[in-house]
This record gives C-alpha cells, structure tokens and sequence, in this order.
C-alpha cells in the first residue's frame, strides 16, 4: 500500500504494522525451518541407532568368538577338526597297510617253505640213492642165489622182491623230486608276482598318504583364508561403528542450531517490539539498550562470538566438565 | 542390576545421542522433555540414581527443575549433571549453589559424560 503525506493513517502506524507483518514471517519460516531440521535429525538419528544396533548384532557376536580365544580356542579347535579327519583318513590307510603286512607274513612263510623245499629234494634224492643201493645189492643176491642153486631158489624169490621194492622207491624218490621241484617253481612264481605287487601297493598308499595330506592341507587353508576374511569384516564392522557413533555425535548441532534459533525468533520479536514503541514516541533505543536486547536470551559461546575477531570467539569455546 | 539414570533436555535429538551413549555403558535409561516432565518422571519411577539435566527448557528450566529435585525428601540425595551449551560463570554458579554435582558443556562426547556419571553414581 503506497503511504502518502496525504494519508490519514500515520507512516509511523503503517511501519508497525509492517514490521509486525516481517516479525510473524520471519518467526514463521524460522519456525518452520526448525521443524524441518527437528523431523529430519530425529529421522536420521533413529535411522544410525538402528544401524548401531545392527553392526553391535555383527561386531560382538565376533567379538564373542574371538573372546572365547580365536587364536586360542577356535583355531584350536579346527585345527583338532583336521586331525581327525587326517587320523580317519591315515586309519583307512593303516588298514590297508595291515593287509599288506599280512600278505608279506604269508609270503614270508612261503618263502620259509621255498627254502625247506631244498631238503625235501635233498631227501627225495637220497630215497632215489638208497634206492640204487639196495637194487645194486638185490641183483647181488641174486647172483648168489643162483649159485647155491636149488638151496638159494628161496633167496632168489627174496632177491627178486628187494629189487622190485627198490624200484619203486626209485620210481618214489624220483616223484618226490620231481613234485618238489613243481612245487618250488610254483612258489616262486607267486613270490615274484607278490613282490611286483607289495611295490604297486607300497607306491599306492604313498600317494594315498600324500593325497590325504594335501586336501587336509587345502582345507585348513580353505578355513584360515575363511578366518581372516572374517576377521577383516569384524575390523571393517568395528571402525564403521565408531564412525556411526561420531556421526551420531554430531546431531548435537541440532541442539545448538535449535537454540540459536529460539534466541534469534525471540529476539526478532522484542526487537520489533522495541522499535514499535520508539516509532510511537519517536525516541530511538540506545545502543547499548539495543544491544542488550539483540543479545538477551544467549546461551552459546558461537552466539556472544557474533560480531567478536574470530580468535577471540575461538578462545571462549571450552568443554571441560566442571565437578562441585 | 542397571543403574538407572534420568535424561532431561527438550531437544530429542540430544536426548537419543545421551540415552545410546548411555545404554550402551549398561544404565537404563528414562527420557524428559522439560523439568516439569522430569518431575512427574521421578514420582514415577521406582529408583532414580543420577540425572542429566539441560539448563535451557521450556515450561521448567534447569536450574528450577534442580531446585525442586533437592527440595524433595526422595530425591535430593539424588547426583544431578547439568549438559548444557551453557558455560558462562555466572549459570555455573547458579547450578552449582543449586545442588549441582557437575557441569558439562556441550557438544559432550559419551567419554565425558560416562566418566562423570560413573564418578558421582559411585561416590
């Protein structure tokens, strides 16, 4: 509204009613303003407790774990995981070597038997010997029974008998040997093929302890690697608390934005106020009196530091806790 | 058992960032919005070990709400800190002659704050 000399209604009226007008907007949007900055801190401060929660859920349940000794009792107890398994595993492996031991007792006696076997051809030898012997004295009788004539027919008939039994014991000692040296042949052959395979077996369970070693191997560094990588999450998991707890320290500034505001609507207010009163007697306030009104209601060093050097302002600053 | 302590500020925002720092030291932990509120919290209360008072509030302020808290038989053996913005001398004082066992200056940080609780829930 355009205020002319001419108006009936006073500049000094129209200029209160103006200023009334800015105080209420200005109050408002600063109102307004505090409201927003409230919601939103309350908003995010829920969120990040939230988030707290969650990461004290992740990191001390870590924590937990490595408290009960991660070094101590945790690797230990993978460590006692892989063993028995690795002792299964070389259990099944001792089996089988206790086979082999076996089989090497058995072809032990074999070759126990391979050797005696000599001395039954030996003994089969001299049946064959004794044999010779005896058929040698047989014909010698005979040769005397002939010559005693008809008184020696009767040692003929034994004569003849003798040598008919030493050549069966000849025919026997010559079996003998002959079922010994089968015998010997047959056990050697079995000898040979055991011994080619007690090495195939040999490099077997060789490569079966080496096999068993190395998966327990790739296991246990399968579980360290997992380990570490949980314990790095833990590190990350802890030092993104200690942000979110240092964020979460810095919504005070709410607080003191808060109260910056309610000093400066108060003051906008009394401020206007004051002015109104000197628009309707036409004396100006003093400036100290205005000054002590603009600073009335301070509460905070950033405050009374308005309009003070900077470095002064800074020194005033203190947080110390004071005890009584 | 926990200890219990009373925070009282009209900033809820602050409150939050006080009650985890709090709760996360192992007190429980109960919440006003101004002395007047934090009056009918203590009548309500079973037990009531240390409060945390902001000096600047509507309705109560600090300084009258400590008042209060040491005219009462129940409570005026009861350990107050102020944490307020607060730091000239002369509202040190005021809350000191109050009843006041200590005076933090905000912004705090939990350290501080778990400190002078820990101390004056303990003497």
């Amino acid at each position: 509204m355009q205020v002319g000399a001419s108006d009936a209604e006073s500049v000094g009226t129209v200029l209160a009613s103006r200023l009334d007008e800015a105080v209420r907007t200005w109050t408002g949007h600063l109102a307004n303003a505090q409201a927003q900055v409230k919601e939103a801190t309350d908003q995010l401060l829920e969120g990040f407790a939230r988030i707290l929660q969650e990461l004290d859920a992740i990191v001390d349940t870590d924590r937990q774990q490595e408290s009960q000794g991660p070094d101590a009792v945790a690797l230990d107890q993978r460590a006692k995981v892989l063993e028995h398994c690795e002792q299964q595993l070389n259990g099944l492996v001792a089996n089988f070597e206790g086979f082999m031991r076996s089989r090497d007792e058995v072809l032990q006696s074999v070759r126990t038997l391979v050797g005696e076997s000599a001395h039954l051809r030996s003994m089969g030898e001299d049946v064959a010997k004794l044999a010779r012997q005896t058929n040698l004295l047989s014909i010698n009788a005979a040769i005397e029974a002939a010559r005693a004539g008809s008184s020696g027919r009767g040692f003929a008939v034994v004569a003849a008998e003798v040598r008919r039994l030493s050549a069966e014991s000849g025919d026997t000692g010559k079996r003998i040997g002959e079922q010994v040296n089968d015998l010997d042949v047959r056990m050697n052959e079995a000898l040979t093929r055991a011994a080619s395979r007690t090495e195939t077996d040999a490099a077997v369970i060789q490569a079966s302890e080496q096999t068993i070693h190395q998966v327990v191997r790739q296991v246990d560094a399968a579980v360290s690697s997992l380990n570490t990588r949980a314990a790095e999450l833990g590190a990350r998991g802890e030092a993104v608390r200690t942000q979110v707890q240092q964020l979460m320290l810095a919504f005070q500034f709410q607080d003191r934005v808060n109260q910056i505001l309610d000093q400066l609507s108060g003051s906008i207010a009394s401020a206007a106020s004051r002015l109104q009163t000197s628009l309707a007697t036409g004396v100006a306030p003093s400036s100290a009196e205005w000054t002590a009104l603009l600073s009335t209601g301070y509460s905070t060093e950033e405050q009374r530091a308005v309009g003070v050097p900077r470095a002064a302002a800074a020194a005033a600053v203190g947080s110390a806790t004071h005890f009584f | 058992m926990a200890k219990t302590v009373l925070i009282v500020d009209d900033s809820s925002s602050l409150r939050t960032v006080v009650r985890i720092a709090l709760e996360r030291a192992g007190y429980e932990v109960v919440e006003a919005s101004d002395g007047s509120d934090a009056l009918s919290k203590l009548e309500a209360a079973a037990k009531v070990h240390l409060i945390v008072s902001d000096v600047n509030m509507p309705k109560m302020d600090g300084i009258s709400f400590l008042k209060q808290v040491k005219l009462s038989a129940r409570h005026k053996f009861t350990p107050v800190i102020m944490l307020t913005t607060e730091n000239q001398n002369a509202k040190i004082e005021q809350g000191r002659a109050a009843g006041a066992k200590a005076w933090i200056v905000k912004p705090f940080n939990p350290p501080q704050l778990l400190d002078a609780v820990s101390k004056l829930i303990l003497a």
